[in-house]
């Protein structure tokens, strides 16, 4: 864990059978909480103690369920069955009940597959839920869910928060859930903790949370610059990865310059393929993409962070692609860091950063390169997941500014207030 | 049969090859090898297009070896062809088909064997009969995962120094790729943490690890193992018996 990465104290109760959610800035140290709720991982830089039944976490492993960010990295065996059965075989249950817990929590998460189908082959989404069903098996006392909705759409999302709820719905297991999307949980959790701002940290009562819609501010049309100018037109535009069958055929529509069109889709729809062939990284596969690539930029923000770091500092990072004379780089830098919040970050390595610091500096690296003089096209690939309000905020006020400055602006996304928030098009995407 | 028993099997099948070159015993191996194929027909599966895979696999390496060795081979015996550095004899004609011989009946079964074996079903063998180390064992299969991964990482991202104008050469991308797979191995072996791997090691008060699929080994591992003796006894007692027994090195 890096250092600086901190929060107040923080001193609370959890009693069996509690359910909170857990809220807090990006980087205020939700996911290093869990990690020691879990036991996992006690050199992390902590103070304090955590008991758990009166003991040490850590002698308490297994009997704690949890549930990491990064559903890549969640499945540990090659198929689905086996996956679930890992957690099992370490609690030494007895083989013979395997098949049948193995069945109900694959059930239960809503997980139709085969036991014998292969996990790497599975979408982010099934991922995350066949992750939620290896911990439900293990029938934790203390479930800990690091963002278990992170990657879904929005079906996706609200079939795991109902596997949650039943699961929790007798009391026999204590829940600690890390969500950004506010009102999501409410009727799943009783309270809510809060890391970091402002006090430290403090607790509230969950139904009285206002949603984060109504805070917005109202959406305005952006000014129209002078010419509405088409970026790019698509017609009968079919895309997917090379050597894949089409995700999807028959794509019109166009890009304009100082609008912003969201593209939304079920999980597995083909919106990263749409993202990457727009940004000319993979061929069409069918139909006609118009596009003068020399004389507009396009620029992605791509949907895993990491990918995309350059620099071995946060500023190093986003200085990498930029162009012009160094005065005019060193401004736009300076003026990007502080508009995404990233400058008393400037100097930390990329990969060290919170999930959602790492997605601020992810679009912040794109952002800084457009040029006021020179229309460009930036695409974004799920730009709002994992972020904090404020940074969710940040995040729609940089996409205006940056369309109302005459960039076109294509958002692909599952987050539903940000598509009320800023979309002036939509193209939506069936499976 | 248990992956455990198919390696045996290879294994012991191959002892006679690879310690002598002549057509007598890689023919009788190739031969006894074929004969046995009911015997494993059960337990391998293999779609049409695979098996055409695993076909050319198996030609391809056979081809290559014969030809090699039938140019550039020891000569010896009448010449039948001299062009240059290529000299075709009549020693280079035996040792080249007793090398094709050699090839395929080595590479058969082995790429049988391997192409058809469940990497978990061998790791629940290695931990349960072999009783290698659970941490290693499931920590290898744990390990073979990131390698989808990274080549998943891999393309994106040089795709994401293309798309800002960076030079993506290969080698720029393996800095930030060695960065991505430490952090991807420790979020992998934090999530095996989190669901109570090796935790029967520390004062916890589990006992031990259970196994889903018991790997056992059973009376047809036996015969198995039984075979590839018998394969290789007949090969090796046939080239003697014919006066063709050579051994390698010599």
């Amino acid at each position: 864990m890096r250092e600086g990465a901190s929060s107040a104290p923080l001193s609370f109760l959890l009693a069996p059978g509690d359910r909170v959610l857990l809220r807090g800035q990006s980087g205020a140290g939700k996911s290093t909480l869990l990690t020691r709720l879990a036991g996992l991982d006690v050199d992390l830089a902590t103070e304090g103690t955590i008991r758990i039944n009166g003991d040490e976490s850590h002698h308490r492993r297994g009997d704690v369920g949890y549930l990491l960010q990064d559903p890549l990295t969640q499945a540990v065996m090659p198929r689905v069955g086996d996956d679930v059965a890992f957690g099992l075989e370490n609690i030494g249950v007895d083989p013979v009940a395997m098949p049948e817990r193995i069945r109900h929590a694959l059930a239960s998460v809503g997980l139709n597959l085969p036991l014998d189908a292969l996990t790497d082959q599975l979408s982010g989404g099934q991922r995350q839920r066949l992750a939620l069903a290896g911990v439900l098996a293990m029938r934790p006392s203390l479930l800990l869910l690091d963002e278990p909705t992170a990657h879904l759409d929005p079906a996706g999302a609200e079939l795991i928060r109902d596997a949650v709820r039943e699961a929790v719905r007798d009391r026999h297991i204590t829940l600690v859930v890390v969500d950004h999307t506010e009102g999501f949980w409410a009727d799943v959790v009783d309270r809510e903790i809060v890391m970091g701002g402002e006090g430290g940290a403090k607790t509230r009562d969950a139904r009285r949370v206002p949603a984060r819609s109504p805070e917005l501010p109202a959406h305005e049309t952006p000014v129209s610059p002078p010419q509405p100018a088409t970026l790019a037109r698509a017609t009968n535009l079919a895309v997917g990865y090379p050597r894949s069958p089409h995700a999807q055929n028959n794509l019109n529509f166009e890009v304009v310059a100082g609008r912003i069109l969201t593209v939304t889709g079920p999980n597995g729809a083909g919106k990263s393929a749409l993202a990457l062939t727009l940004a000319g990284l993979i061929p069409a596969h069918a139909g006609e993409l118009q596009l003068d690539r020399h004389r507009v930029p396009v620029g992605l923000v791509f949907q895993t962070p990491e990918h995309q770091f350059i620099g071995s500092t946060v500023r190093a990072d986003v200085v990498a692609g930029m162009r012009g004379p160094r005065g005019e780089r060193d401004s736009r830098t300076h003026a990007t860091l502080d508009e995404f919040h990233l400058t008393h970050l400037s100097e930390q390595n990329p990969f060290t950063l919170s999930g959602g610091e790492k997605r601020r500096l992810s679009i912040a690296d794109i952002t800084a390169t457009l040029s006021r003089d020179r229309p460009a096209i930036l695409v974004l690939d799920e730009p709002t997941t994992g972020l904090d309000h404020e940074s969710w905020n940040d995040v729609v006020e940089s996409l205006r500014a940056k369309a109302s400055d005459g960039h076109a602006i294509v958002v692909i996304t599952h987050d539903k207030q940000l598509i009320c928030a800023i979309s002036d098009e939509r193209l939506e995407l069936s499976s | 049969m248990n992956p455990l028993a198919r390696i045996v099997f290879v294994i012991i099948v191959s002892v006679p090859l690879l310690v002598s070159l002549d057509v007598i015993s890689a023919g009788v191996t190739l031969l006894l090898e074929i004969a046995t194929w009911p015997l494993w027909r059960g337990s391998i599966r293999l779609t049409g297009r695979r098996a055409g895979l695993l076909i050319a696999v198996v030609a391809t390496g056979v081809a290559t070896s014969g030809i090699a060795t039938l140019l550039y081979g020891r000569a010896g015996g009448a010449e039948l062809f001299v062009w240059g550095p290529v000299r075709i004899t009549e020693l280079s004609v035996t040792l080249a088909i007793a090398t094709m011989l050699r090839v395929a009946a080595l590479v058969l079964p082995s790429v049988l064997v391997f192409a058809t074996l469940d990497i978990a079903r061998l790791a629940d063998a290695l931990d349960q009969i072999a009783r290698l180390p659970a941490r290693f064992v499931w920590g290898s299969i744990a390990g073979l995962r990131l390698i989808q991964l990274t080549s998943t990482d891999f393309r994106l991202v040089r795709f994401a120094r293309r798309a800002r104008g960076l030079p993506a050469g290969p080698l720029r991308a393996l800095m930030p790729l060695m960065v991505l797979s430490l952090r991807r191995a420790e979020s992998l072996s934090m999530a095996m943490d989190a669901r109570a791997f090796d935790a029967g090691t520390s004062s916890s008060p589990f006992t031990a690890r259970t196994h889903y699929r018991p790997s056992v080994l059973t009376w047809r591992d036996g015969v198995g193992v039984a075979v590839a003796v018998i394969i290789a006894t007949c090969a090796v007692a046939a080239s003697v018996i014919w006066g063709e027994w050579r051994f390698v090195i010599s």
